[in-house]
């Protein structure tokens, strides 16, 4: 028991001494003050895995980055060519993209869609590559899918025409849309409207492609000569080597030799480029230059560093000026690229049209200002881009574009396990230098699309050389303000309208117009009836797919308003505002009413038009024939634009036969089958 | 029977298989009760340190709503050694990204950086949970910024208050009745005095876990975590218990309005059990089945064959305490209730009384693995989804084991769910119409 007890006693003592070595241990640490910021350690060494690689006879190189932390897989393929020039038809290579997610020889769209859906994968396809993401279980199969779409695609007529279709509803939704225009215009402008690098797509190049078209450039660029499929995940490589070769050793290589690309300068000098949208309330604009600075450039981490102090974010001068400062616009940015078949800087941004020329002398002073940097903005850049960097490598994703651009951007082997070294290595003086090499102040070319009518005069007036060109990039002359001859008023416009659409006496006879008018919405049919009475006495209904989506009733006095199967009466101030309208043609009430004034002449639905102001709705009348081409009515806060068109003699009195209203931010385009006059019944306003 | 074995028998095969991609982590308590969970993975520089405090808006105060939320914002105004605005600074001029979010049950705040700043990061989280500056300027500026994102989000959004409406009608007697976000008059009554207090009751290591995931070295992980955090006082944690409401066993039809909209919206919700029950995964299953992508029967039939509806969906939400199944539908033009409503009741006699074809089962089962794979794709994931399992779920390992659940989900269990919960007896419908000006 003794033993035992002085065993015990010892074992303490032992368990104390072994202990007090465990505390010395930490008290030789420095202990941290919890109250001190941690001071970041040394820069975290990157691991990047180099893919495995090998090359099919058919020119594919394929990339494998074995990464089996999660049983997934994702499949890029991409294509390194250089832009060619498609000519009179531009868009062919999209309509191409487009039928290799139709199916293939083998297998119907549905089935393959379906095959696709039910494995929970993702496959997709565009004109120079394919990209895929599954469950490594199924991987295999759907590489299989992958490849046989891209080796035996399934060309229709058919689908080519409904792919073509759906291209040209696309151009026509973004005709007006300055961001559209602008993007189009910019580019054409700086390389050439008829070269591979400056053409765009218009409904005539579209309605040109053909089936064969379709082919042949499948045939001729859709080829392994220099592409690179990179297969990212859980996979193992010898066994994917052999999925590969078996399923894509089919795909025909092509001898297919790309011309050099057209040569492309910049201005002389800094100018500025004026695209005319009638319609624009913020001027879109983008200011840059082209540059030849390659990825593998030394100067390529002080230039990218230097674009992000300019415009790379929300702390970036861009932002800080255009926006916090002055309030121009939402955002304010700037992109530095290094495109291998296109380099170019430029500063971007979409400013309220009153601000255009204060904005573009901002963006200058901003361009000259980028070659000085502060410490502070040194400091926080890095720590940015390191933190990027480091970050985005937990993306397997990052690992293969690192492979891919290795090879097709010729850089050293060492970019990337070098590339938080050499952002920390760039000084102030390494930013001058490659500012200097990527952003031309002197010779910027400032492209702005939007009001000209608003920007032009103030632009103008910032000394640099204006030039005006139309939505489809070609030269044109300043859009000149037309002056509205003295002598009219809205007693003449009014009077010449009256009698361009038949004359007083035809019009005075009308009581009462009864329209019926189709419409196609996301391909349903609007049906619009539409009796029209004098002292305001309306009937409105529009049925979707046989349904009453909304009526309203009015007969003069009283009425109501039925929406989604719900009715309720019409509400005071608007039983007011529609008792107003007593004419069924305003016109007939402007000599007497103090209400309407001439605002000038403006471009209203593509003709030079009068603008008659009135308190709710803006009138506007063809300069050239009278007629009314549209007007703009504020109701509820809303404005809602409509145009008119297709004027048809109905009882001796000429009346729009087709009409467009925005309706949601949607043009809705009304044809009309059918208006009769004076058929309305008191009946039909209850 | 048979199937079943068969069942159990690919579940454990699977289970050998997924051996290989399970995730790693090891856990262990502070002496003041913090619960720290540690995840390694060397193979990217980046580490994501979280804390998940267990309060959410059902802890909140009748009259309190949106308490928890708006002193999550608090909890960015500054500690004692962090002064006010430069959290986010301190953030991003170290190479991290930021960000927090409070639900009805928890609320985390996380920080992702490049491996150098683990210190900082946990540094951070330890100022916040030590010393969190709670002062009148802190509360008087982010009263307004909680008031502009309920506007902004809510308020201004078509159908921005439709979830709150499901809630506010599920939930009568249980705190879940009211949004995360609050009302406008609770969020100006709540005061200084009362945040203090919250940030007292609430704001302890014995009431939070600490996960700290990515390219770690956990030993000296842990020498900070000590240093930092083990000097924080443990706090009182009381044992939650909020009252239950009872079953619904009668059809019940509300009406809510929203200004915001033109085409209203029906919603047929069910009470359904907390997502700690087995159920709970067979109900989300249920709702895939019924409306997850474009071959599901719901879409296909309303929306792509018939025309009859824009959108429709059926949603399985889990709860701590409870969940919610609810059916989601916005008629095209002028289609009345009556026929969307067939159409939903049809599908869900079906699923009472036939078992789903083998095909469309193996096809639930392909979607969830797949998701179920992606979300453990980002050491932020991972660390969220630690930090919930072992908080909200009692299980940490639920992020490698959840996947079994569904595994094992049946043909006929999803029949039987449907015939347990989702009875027209059973459910509120909600009218969510257009407010008339």
């Amino acid at each position: 028991m003794y033993l035992k007890k002085s065993n015990y006693h010892m074992k303490n003592n032992f368990k104390y001494i072994a202990a007090v070595f465990l505390i010395s241990g930490a008290l030789n640490a420095q202990k941290i003050d919890i109250n001190k910021m941690p001071v970041a350690g040394p820069t975290p060494t990157i691991n990047i895995t180099t893919p495995k690689t090998f090359t099919l006879k058919n020119g594919l190189t394929v990339m494998v980055v074995e990464n089996n932390k999660l049983p997934r897989v994702n499949v890029t393929l991409t294509m390194d060519r250089p832009p060619y020039y498609e000519g009179k038809i531009v868009g062919v290579s999209q309509v191409m993209a487009d039928q290799l997610g139709n199916g293939t020889t083998k297998m119907s769209k549905d089935d393959f869609n379906k095959r696709v859906d039910y494995l929970g994968a993702n496959l997709s396809f565009s004109s120079g590559g394919a990209f895929s993401n599954s469950l490594s279980k199924y991987f295999p199969e759907i590489l299989g899918m992958m490849a046989e779409a891209i080796t035996y695609p399934k060309f229709s007529a058919d689908e080519v025409e409904k792919t073509k279709d759906r291209m040209i509803e696309g151009l026509k939704a973004d005709e007006k849309s300055a961001d559209a225009i602008a993007s189009r215009v910019s580019n054409a402008l700086i390389y050439g409207k008829n070269t591979s690098r400056g053409e765009f797509e218009t409904e005539e190049s579209i309605k040109a492609i053909t089936l064969a078209d379709v082919q042949n450039t499948y045939q001729k660029h859709y080829i392994p000569n220099n592409a690179h499929l990179v297969i990212v995940g859980d996979v193992k490589f010898d066994e994917v080597k052999k999925l590969v070769e078996k399923n894509f050793n089919n795909w025909k290589k092509s001898n297919t030799t790309y011309p050099p690309l057209e040569p492309a300068a910049n201005v002389a000098t800094t100018e500025i480029n004026i695209v005319d949208v009638p319609n624009a309330v913020q001027s879109v604009i983008s200011v840059g230059n082209i540059h030849d600075l390659k990825m593998n450039d030394p100067k390529y981490f002080a230039a990218t560093m230097a674009n992000y102090i300019l415009g790379g974010g929300g702390e970036a001068r861009l932002f800080m000026n255009l926006r916090e400062k002055n309030a121009f616009t939402y955002g304010a940015y700037s992109s530095l690229s290094t495109y291998k078949y296109g380099p170019t800087f430029s500063a971007q941004s979409s400013v309220r049209n009153e601000v255009t020329d204060k904005a573009v002398k901002e963006f200058m002073t901003e361009l000259n200002g980028i070659t000085t940097v502060k410490p502070e903005e040194l400091a926080n850049a890095k720590a940015k881009l390191k933190g990027d960097f480091i970050r985005s490598l937990e993306r397997p994703e990052t690992i293969a574009r690192f492979a891919v651009n290795q090879k097709t951007q010729n850089l050293p082997s060492d970019f990337y396990t070098n590339y938080l070294k050499s952002i920390d290595k760039v000084t102030a003086a390494d930013i001058s230098n490659a500012v200097k090499a990527t952003i031309y102040p002197n010779q910027s070319r400032i492209f702005i699309a939007g009001k000209a009518s608003e920007i032009a005069e103030p632009l103008e007036k910032l000394g640099y050389p204006v030039k005006y060109f139309d939505d489809k990039a070609n030269p044109t002359t300043k859009p000149v303000a037309q002056k509205v001859d003295a002598g009219i008023t809205t007693t003449s416009i009014a009077d010449k309208y009256i009698t361009a659409i038949g004359g007083l006496a035809n019009v005075q006879k009308i009581n009462s117009l009864s329209t019926t008018a189709l419409a196609k919405v996301q391909g349903m049919d609007l049906d619009l009836h539409l009796i029209q009475g004098k002292g305001g006495k309306m009937m409105m209904d529009i049925k979707m797919m046989g349904n009453t989506m909304q009526k309203i009733v009015f007969d003069g006095k009283d009425g109501y308003m039925e929406a989604q199967g719900q009715k309720m009466p019409l509400p005071a101030e608007q039983k007011t505002e529609m008792a107003k309208d007593s004419e069924l043609f305003p016109e007939l009430g402007f000599a007497k009413s103090a209400d309407y004034k001439v605002a000038g002449i403006e471009q209203y639905n593509g003709e030079d038009s009068y603008v008659v102001k009135g308190k709710d709705v803006t009138y506007y009348y063809s300069v050239k024939t009278g007629l009314k081409t549209g007007e703009v009515k504020s109701a509820g806060g809303q404005t809602i634009p409509t145009t008119y068109a297709d004027y048809r003699d109905v009882a001796g009195v000429k009346v729009p036969y087709k009409f467009t209203q925005n309706m949601g931010g949607m043009d809705v385009e009304f044809i009309v089958k059918d208006i009769k006059a004076n058929q309305a019944k008191d009946a039909d306003f209850k | 029977m048979k199937k079943r074995l068969l069942s159990a028998a690919a579940v454990a095969f699977v289970s050998i298989f997924l051996n290989a991609q399970q995730i790693k982590f090891e856990e262990y308590k502070l002496p003041n009760g913090l619960h720290v969970i540690l995840h390694q993975d060397n193979t990217a520089p980046v580490v994501t340190t979280g804390v998940m405090y267990h309060v959410g808006s059902k802890d909140e105060d009748p009259g309190r709503s949106g308490f928890a939320h708006f002193f999550e914002h608090l909890l960015f105004e500054g500690t004692k050694n962090i002064k006010r605005g430069e959290w986010f600074k301190i953030v991003s001029s170290n190479g991290g990204t930021n960000n927090a979010n409070t639900s009805n049950d928890r609320t985390y705040y996380y920080e992702t950086f490049p491996s150098n700043n683990e210190q900082l990061g946990l540094w951070m989280e330890a100022e916040r949970l030590r010393s969190g500056v709670v002062n009148q300027i802190g509360v008087d500026t982010q009263r307004e910024v909680v008031k502009e994102e309920k506007r902004m989000r809510m308020d201004n959004q078509p159908y921005g208050n439709l979830f709150n409406s499901i809630l506010s009608n599920m939930f009568v007697k249980h705190p879940y009745h009211w949004s995360v976000i609050g009302s406008i008059d609770d969020l100006n009554a709540a005061k200084l005095e009362e945040f203090q207090a919250f940030y007292k009751k609430y704001y302890v290591p014995n009431n939070a876990v600490l996960v700290v995931a990515g390219d770690i070295q956990p030993e000296q992980t842990k020498k900070w975590i000590s240093e930092y955090y083990g000097s924080i006082p443990k706090g009182t944690v009381t044992p939650k218990n909020f009252p239950m409401d009872p079953p619904i066993t009668q059809e019940k039809e509300v009406t809510v309005t929203d200004p915001n909209i033109q085409i209203p919206a029906y919603i047929y919700s069910y009470r359904t059990p907390s997502n700690k029950h087995r159920d709970s995964k067979v109900l989300d299953m249920v709702s895939a089945y019924l409306s997850g992508g474009k071959s599901s029967v719901l879409y296909k039939k309303l929306v792509d064959e018939q025309k009859k509806a824009l959108q429709v969906s059926a949603n399985s939400i889990g709860f701590e305490d409870a969940g919610i199944f609810a059916f989601f539908a916005l008629p095209m033009g002028t289609t009345p209730k009556a026929e969307l409503q067939k159409v939903i009741d049809e599908e869900i006699k079906k699923l009472q009384t036939t078992l789903i074809s083998e095909e469309d089962y193996q096809k639930l089962q392909n979607q969830f693995e797949n998701q179920f794979v992606n979300s453990n794709s980002s050491i932020q994931g991972i660390a969220s989804s630690l930090a919930t399992n072992y908080m909200l779920m009692g299980d940490t390992n639920l992020i490698n084991k959840e996947i079994d659940i569904y595994r094992s989900v049946t043909r006929q269990d999803i029949m039987d769910a449907a015939k347990k919960y989702l009875n027209s007896n059973q459910r509120v419908i909600i009218n969510y119409v257009p407010e008339k000006k």
